[in-house]
């Protein structure tokens, strides 16, 4: 007997007693997916299990299913990244990420929407429809790893993998009551992740608690030669340290942004609870002031749009995926196609892509955000020298409404504002619950750390955990 | 404050090779001016070291190939000849 809402350790511990098989656990979960994933369109395609769907039975998630967000490759399964220019593409290879969790013992029984090439926060922008939030379906679950978020927090999977550019695992994490992590750049392979922002992209575990989190990202990790970005570190264990104890005297500094008068009222009460109970668990909490913090949305804005439009450029009917039916030249074949088969926000973020990196505007733009992204870098690693970590909440907002901010793009670009900033200088950070709305919408709120302070990030966010019970809380209409 | 109007957006939507109609032009320069005010704030900034550190290093390989199955690959071809890739004709017939 598996329970609506089980985590990755707790299936861990009933294999090793016996109490549950791998088949029962593949069928749990597609029952659970087919029951109640219509109403949230979360999951794309179930792989429905064979024989061989339950690996190699061996290794720290050995028996543990997950889905797949839309832009990873698979080895002979769809992956459209939830556009229509990759209608019938067919992986030719795994990701090593996906790779690396099959070494571990898990396997994949899916893909979960997201948002067209990864471009969103909210999952709105998907091709195949928008994917809702569980604990209430008029909200956004947050993007763009947006069926990944929802699936988990509807316990539909026990883990889920996204991807991260600028706030695309802990964004949803935060709106769907779950645990998301950015690591240090380079930690994980971006082998086989469709590139969106190659300086900035990251993939990542959707889960419900810190520790099924730390599990997934310590067999996530390690170089690849493949990818010559990774870090040459050996595969480190992030549950080793999880003792459930802050470490006495941590400096950790508030980011004077997440406590300004714009926040919400709600988001801003549930951090105000959390930092104070980050102190009276014995840190010692100060205010810290960036300066260079509101420069983060445009720096991003430009490396990311200038990094797509190169990346996108591959996408043009020739090798794979859609193509047009009636072409009169090649060009038009490449023209026609990509303008048929991208969306709206897509085209927008590559034509301001080529703007910024076009003559005339190069200096202005791109090579200004450079330089800019050298600035933020100094001034977190003099901050970082003050405190251990850093604190704010993950979004300024709660999750909105689906629709919201159809028509202003740009206000939802500007709620990105607290997760863009560590994805442009490459520096981990952590968002785990802490509370939620009078109308019972998650609250999320995140650690930053310097670079390679994963482990340290664990620690601290499990002893606030395992403080608290919003890990034991779950939407109701799924239970 | 850089000026976007309906002629750049043209320009730079052939060199993004993307074919977009005469209808569309002012919902795209009205979306991209939106941005681009975003962005703008970034010519406020002053700048204090003369170089971007990008930290990048290339890291080298030997030039190898490996066997890899082409069914896949050219299953995915919206249209193909044999081990071919078919695309509209480059080459004019003279």
């Amino acid at each position: 007997m598996i329970p609506s809402f089980t985590t990755i350790k707790e299936l861990v511990d009933k294999l090793a007693r016996k109490e549950v098989t791998p088949t029962e656990i593949t069928q749990h979960y597609v029952q659970r997916i087919k029951q109640h994933d219509p109403s949230l369109q979360s999951i794309l395609e179930i792989f429905e299990p064979t024989n061989d769907i339950t690996g190699n039975l061996q290794g720290p998630l050995a028996g543990i299913p997950f889905v797949v967000k839309d832009n990873i490759c698979q080895k002979g399964k769809l992956a459209t990244a939830g556009s229509c220019i990759l209608k019938n593409y067919r992986a030719s290879y795994n990701a090593t990420v996906i790779n690396k969790l099959h070494s571990a013992g898990a396997y994949s029984i899916g893909r979960a929407n997201c948002d067209e090439f990864a471009m969103g926060s909210s999952g709105e922008t998907s091709a195949w429809g928008p994917t809702r939030n569980p604990w209430n379906i008029d909200h956004v679950p947050g993007g763009s790893s947006s069926g990944s978020a929802a699936a988990v927090a509807a316990g539909l999977i026990p883990f889920a993998i996204g991807t991260e550019t600028g706030g695309s695992v802990r964004q949803p994490a935060s709106f769907c009551g779950l645990v998301g992590m950015y690591p240090t750049y380079g930690r994980n392979s971006r082998y086989g992740l469709m590139a969106m922002t190659s300086s900035f992209d990251q993939a990542g575990a959707l889960t419900k608690t810190v520790y099924d989190n730390a599990l997934v990202m310590s067999c996530l990790s390690g170089q690849d030669s493949n990818d010559s970005t990774t870090i040459p570190l050996p595969a480190q264990d992030f549950t080793a340290n999880l003792d459930g104890k802050i470490p006495q005297g941590i400096k950790i500094g508030i980011i004077k942004d997440g406590i300004a008068a714009s926040i919400d009222p709600e988001v801003a009460a549930a951090f105000e609870r959390a930092y104070k109970q980050l102190e009276a668990l014995g840190a010692k909490i100060s205010i810290i002031d960036l300066p260079s913090l509101k420069h983060g949305n445009a720096a991003y804005f430009i490396l990311s749009r200038a990094q797509i439009a190169s990346n996108l450029s591959r996408y043009d009917g020739s090798l794979y995926g859609n193509r047009i039916k009636q072409a009169e030249s090649l060009e038009q074949m490449y023209e026609k196609t990509r303008w048929e088969g991208f969306g709206q926000e897509v085209k927008t973020r590559i034509l301001t892509g080529n703007f910024v990196l076009s003559a005339g505007h190069k200096d202005a733009y791109y090579n200004k955000a450079l330089h800019v992204r050298s600035m933020i870098n100094a001034e977190f690693e003099a901050t970082f020298a003050d405190v251990d970590l850093l604190i704010s909440p993950t979004v300024p907002t709660l999750p909105f409404k689906l629709g919201q901010f159809s028509g202003d793009p740009v206000s939802m670009y500007l709620a990105d504002c607290f997760t863009v900033v560590n994805c442009v200088i490459g520096t981990p950070a952590l968002s785990i619950p802490c509370g939620y709305s009078k109308s019972g919408l998650p609250i999320g709120f995140q650690f930053l750390g310097p670079r390679l302070s994963e482990a340290l990030l664990y620690k601290v966010a499990y002893a606030f955990e395992q403080n608290n019970d919003y890990h034991l809380n779950h939407p109701k209409a799924y239970e | 404050m850089s000026t976007f109007n309906q002629e750049e957006l043209k320009a730079i939507a052939k060199l993004s090779g993307l074919s977009i109609g005469n209808d569309e032009l002012a919902l795209f320069t009205n979306q991209i001016t939106k941005v681009l005010s975003l962005i703008d704030q970034l010519q406020t900034v002053s700048i204090t070291s003369s170089q971007a550190n990008t930290r990048n290093v290339n890291i080298m390989r030997t030039d190898m190939v490996e066997q890899e199955s082409n069914e896949l690959i050219l299953g995915n071809a919206p249209q193909s000849q044999e081990s071919y890739f078919v695309v509209p004709t480059i080459l004019d017939e003279k």
